[in-house]
């Protein structure tokens, strides 16, 4: 297995998890979801400012550069 | 003015701002990235979702009782997730060595197409973190 697929298959497996966590979290109403994640992270001006700031980044990023 | 008559002009409003962004992330998407045309596209939607970050306050709280193990999955979850990325990063980026988010994602927003469905989801992210 070369380095670039070794780190494909280290993604996949990370991305899988959390998409694995969030499935679990819906059906159980005890587990935090992705919706709470955020939600945590963005209970003050600060935070809603910083995550939105991340988002808009992430569009530049993946459309402008 | 009845409740079922607000609730049908909430979806009304909803939908026509759904056909919005869909005919904006169409347009967008047939702009070449490293162009200004791209940037100004990308530049409007971040700017106004910035803005209203800061002008609506849900504040919102989580909910309470959730499991401390869960909450520390999806931090550790994040933290891979973050690390791997700055990992590949500093190893060198490239598809060849250790690629990125970017280098593997952009074989796939090659084509006009992905990439305004890429945009749409974009879009339809930062609304749902506007609802947070």
């Amino acid at each position: 297995m070369t380095a670039s697929q070794a780190t494909v298959l280290a993604f996949a497996v990370v991305t899988v998890g959390l998409v694995l966590l969030e499935g679990l979290a819906r059906r159980s109403p005890a587990w935090p979801n992705i919706g709470d994640v955020f939600t945590l992270l963005m209970r003050r001006p600060a935070g809603r400012f910083l995550v939105m700031l991340g988002w808009w980044w992430l569009g530049w990023h993946f459309f402008v550069r | 003015m009845s409740a079922q008559t607000i609730a049908v002009e909430r979806r009304r409003r909803r939908g026509l701002l759904v056909a919005g962004a869909a005919l904006y992330a169409w347009i967008a998407g047939h702009y070449t990235p490293f162009t200004w045309p791209a940037a100004v596209v990308t530049f409007i939607p971040g700017a106004v979702g910035l803005a209203l970050s800061t002008r609506l306050p849900r504040g919102t709280s989580p909910r309470r009782g959730l499991s401390r193990g869960v909450w520390i999955a999806w931090a550790a979850g994040i933290a891979a997730f973050v690390g791997l990325e700055t990992f590949a990063f500093f190893a060198g980026s490239s598809s060849e060595g250790h690629p990125t988010v970017s280098n593997i994602v952009n074989h796939a927003l090659h084509r006009n197409e992905t990439r305004a469905l890429a945009f749409f989801g974009w879009l339809a992210f930062g609304d749902w973190l506007l609802r947070r």
